[in-house]
């Protein structure tokens, strides 16, 4: 279904069901998108699963809103980015720097 | 009544010559706001052209001392917090708490900006053959823009200028034209810290003044935040001006909820993360994956939570949902959810009912939960 698929950009959720974790990140997977991704459960091996497997930029562990602080890059992937080095941290740093190297002999 | 923008280039505010203007409207109340214009080619190449011209003195002055303009932002930021917030409300609608949230965010990349002098470091290698040395520095590269969204008016500008400026680079702000009140006032501030002219300028504009950006050849990178089909179109169109380009596009996240969760701490968190900012960022959880046999109580939960939310004016302090920024943009999301309900998707919560007392329903919808 387009609505659980596509940006609404609203104050809209589609609750979907699903058998169990793996059909959970394989929904996740199958999506364009590649923002942002959260698990709430109290397993360890679950979220690790999950942060292990869920191809996005950012993952939340019982935190549902996964804005990275300043000194950590922001970005996602698939078709919610489009580059290569992020926002923010040292990605931003590079960005807006480009490295010389300077080979040196004093004779 | 209302502003009339302004752009800021080289150090001094300038009105924009254009006649085509967007009208500026407060999303919850209706009130009338100002106006901006779209500025000209001309206008959008001065900028590029200040930029361009401070930026060898820039480049010179050392990294502790471009930092400290940067802590000087923040102590002006500081002062001017509620004001500041209280700008993103009055023309983006988002809650007034969500609008300090974003103003925070801001202070602190200019904080972590201001750590440049040991963020840019460079490396060595003593003795990579005998007697010779081999070492890597950092070096800022000229002109950087950014082409801002409407949804984060103060936070997204404040992601890449303080990092931009504090390598010695300088740069041009492009703030969304639905939203470019708060940069007007972030620019009355940076006009106080007395950087030296044209490190950093402001251009109100749309895709015409994105297009002038992008052309120039003066113009080294272009950081964009959008919708998933313009970032496309930014990451090509200034690649092949032979720009460096970070283009973030648009999402769906997806909330997935075990059955072990602890559903009494997370109902609360996925409230926020749905309907925080009326759903208007790219990091809401927008599809929430019900795992096993969580799926009746979650539902139940999430009704009973989303149906208490208070929606109204953000610049109330009880409000916990503002409305969205443009009828427009109200208009997109009745027509997704209309075509959810052609696909056979139910509405257990159905938004599109709400009426705010006193208020144009213009921008309005509630909160809204779809099923299958």
């Amino acid at each position: 279904m387009k609505i659980a698929q596509e940006e609404i950009f609203g104050p809209v959720a589609a609750l979907v069901r699903v058998k169990n974790l793996e059909e959970a990140m394989a929904t996740v997977n199958a999506s364009r998108y590649g923002n942002a991704s959260t698990i709430y459960t109290s397993s360890g091996g679950a979220a690790r699963e999950y942060r292990y497997g869920v191809n996005c930029g950012n993952i939340g562990v019982n935190v549902g809103i996964v804005a990275p602080m300043a000194f950590f890059p922001f970005g996602g992937r698939k078709e919610s980015f489009f580059g290569d080095l992020h926002g923010q941290g040292k990605d931003s740093i590079q960005f807006f720097t480009d490295r010389k190297v300077v080979i040196e002999r004093w004779m | 009544m209302g502003q009339t923008c302004r752009n800021y280039i080289g150090g001094k505010w300038v009105a924009s010559a254009s006649k085509e203007v967007n009208k500026l409207t407060n999303p919850a109340t209706g009130e009338s706001l100002g106006e901006v214009a779209m500025s000209t080619a001309d206008e959008v190449r001065s900028a590029i052209g200040a930029a361009h011209k401070a930026f060898p003195e820039w480049r010179r002055v050392p990294p502790l001392t471009r930092a400290r303009y940067l802590l000087r932002l923040r102590d002006k930021l500081e002062e001017e917090f509620d004001d500041f917030a209280a700008v993103v409300t009055r023309e983006h609608g988002k809650a007034i708490d969500e609008s300090r949230g974003e103003v925070r965010r801001a202070i602190e990349m200019l904080e972590v900006a201001a750590g440049i002098p040991s963020l840019m470091q460079g490396y060595n290698s003593e003795d990579i053959a005998p007697g010779i040395d081999e070492y890597a520095i950092w070096q800022p590269l000229g002109v950087f823009a950014c082409l801002a969204p409407f949804n984060f008016p103060a936070m997204v500008p404040f992601w890449f200028f303080p990092f931009a400026i504090a390598t010695g680079n300088t740069y041009v702000v492009k703030p969304s034209p639905i939203v470019p009140l708060t940069m007007q006032k972030a620019f009355e501030l940076i006009e106080d810290i007395d950087l030296p002219p044209g490190v950093l300028n402001l251009v109100n504009g749309g895709p015409d003044a994105a297009n002038v950006l992008m052309g120039s050849r003066e113009v080294i990178g272009i950081s964009f935040v959008g919708s998933s089909a313009i970032a496309r179109i930014v990451y090509k169109t200034a690649a092949a001006a032979g720009q460096r380009v970070q283009a973030q596009g648009g999402a769906k996240n997806f909330l997935t909820v075990m059955p072990d969760a602890n559903l009494d701490k997370a109902i609360p968190n996925i409230m926020t993360s749905v309907y925080g900012c009326t759903g208007q960022r790219c990091l809401s959880g927008s599809v929430v994956l019900a795992v096993g046999d969580t799926y009746a109580e979650l539902k139940r939960r999430m009704v009973e939570a989303a149906s208490r939310l208070k929606v109204g004016n953000g610049m109330d302090e009880s409000i916990e949902m503002g409305p969205l920024t443009t009828p427009a943009k109200k208009k997109s999301v009745l027509d997704w959810i209309a075509v959810g309900e052609s696909e056979g998707a139910k509405l257990v919560l159905d938004g599109r009912k709400l009426k705010v007392a006193g208020l144009p329903d213009s921008c309005f919808i509630g909160p809204s939960i779809s099923m299958r």
